[in-house]
């Protein structure tokens, strides 16, 4: 179990975190399986996909572009290395799409800096969690060194919900 | 012994509410001549990311901003009517449909929304995955909030730190 505040990587069934002190959340023997599940299963259990990303520098249209042909609702902006920003669906609809103009300036003026991410261990339940508190759509998820390494969408998480719980797939 | 825990069973919660059951968003509504880039402007001003196009009150169509995105970079499309490049006759659920049935329709057709019709046809808001999650989460707050109060906590350490 990953401590939802430090992260630390904690021995399945302790009562607080072996590294900062702080009481983990507890895996109700009363929750249902579901519950259960989304509780101790890491957000990459997910089928999430690889992250499209483009340059602070890159243009709003080849952002847009990126989007389209790849099929996604929003690209991530990396620096080097390091997560800058995130563009979604909403943004264009907010900011660019109010000055058509926006299209050739650079991606950095109308992104999302500094974005909510999750990190590989978080559990499917504080990714519902982000998702809901912040009425977020796409989280990026991020390794130890801050690298993105995929995306999770809200409709990842209902999509594996409704499969595998709910037995969407048959009527 | 004690009791057993309430029990949550995602098949059984999906197949005994119904739609009218969670709350349903309301997103601008459209007449066919009106353009793109009214569309825009009225999803923007509710920041809601589709918009439905009725024709005498009945749902004909629906626009999202992922057909913004594709407009937006095809030249002068911003002034084209909705009539022409909004979906026409989407899939819709009626009020007293299973949520069951509303998430097996988004997951079949990939559809982030359904708009919500009664029995005119005329729509009474949509339903969306966002909604469908939100509706799941009041079901198990302890299973979700719980993960909030330990990070929420540190935040506010930290910030007085």
């Amino acid at each position: 179990m990953h401590c939802p505040d430090c992260r630390y990587d904690n021995i399945p069934g302790a009562d607080i975190c072996q590294k900062c002190g702080k009481p983990l959340p507890q895996v109700e023997l009363s929750a249902s399986e579901m519950e259960r599940s989304i509780m101790v299963h890491p957000v990459s259990v997910l089928a999430i996909k690889a992250p499209v990303s483009v340059a602070p520098t890159a243009t709003v249209r080849s952002a847009v572009d990126a989007m389209i042909r790849n099929k996604i609702g929003c690209v991530l902006i990396v620096d080097g290395s390091a997560l800058a920003g995130i563009f979604t669906e909403r943004d264009v609809l907010n900011r660019v799409s109010p000055q058509p103009g926006a299209l050739d300036r650079p991606i950095s003026e109308f992104m999302t800096p500094s974005p909510e991410t999750l990190r590989t261990g978080d559990s499917i339940a504080y990714a519902l969690h982000s998702m809901t508190m912040h009425g977020l759509r796409h989280l990026p998820v991020v390794d130890a060194n801050g690298q993105a390494v995929s995306i999770v969408s809200i409709r990842d998480v209902l999509r594996l919900l409704a499969v595998r719980f709910a037995d969407i797939r048959s009527a | 012994m004690a009791e057993p825990g309430p029990q949550f069973d995602l098949r059984t919660l999906f197949t005994t509410t119904t739609v009218g059951e969670l709350t349903l968003t309301q997103v601008p509504k459209l007449s066919p001549g009106d353009t793109v880039e009214q569309a825009a402007t009225a999803m923007r001003a509710v920041s809601h990311g589709c918009a439905l196009v009725c024709d005498s009150g009945k749902l004909v169509g629906i626009i999202t901003e992922r057909d913004l995105l594709k407009l937006l970079v095809a030249p002068d499309q911003f002034r084209s009517p909705v009539g022409k490049v909004m979906t026409s006759a989407p899939k819709t659920v009626s009020a007293t449909a299973q949520l069951f049935e509303a998430v097996r329709l988004m997951d079949q057709g990939g559809y982030r929304r359904l708009p919500v019709v009664d029995g005119q046809q005329c729509p009474v808001g949509i339903v969306d995955v966002k909604s469908v999650i939100a509706y799941l989460v009041e079901q198990m707050p302890a299973t979700i909030y719980n993960q909030a109060a330990s990070a929420l906590l540190s935040v506010r350490e930290r910030e007085g730190a």
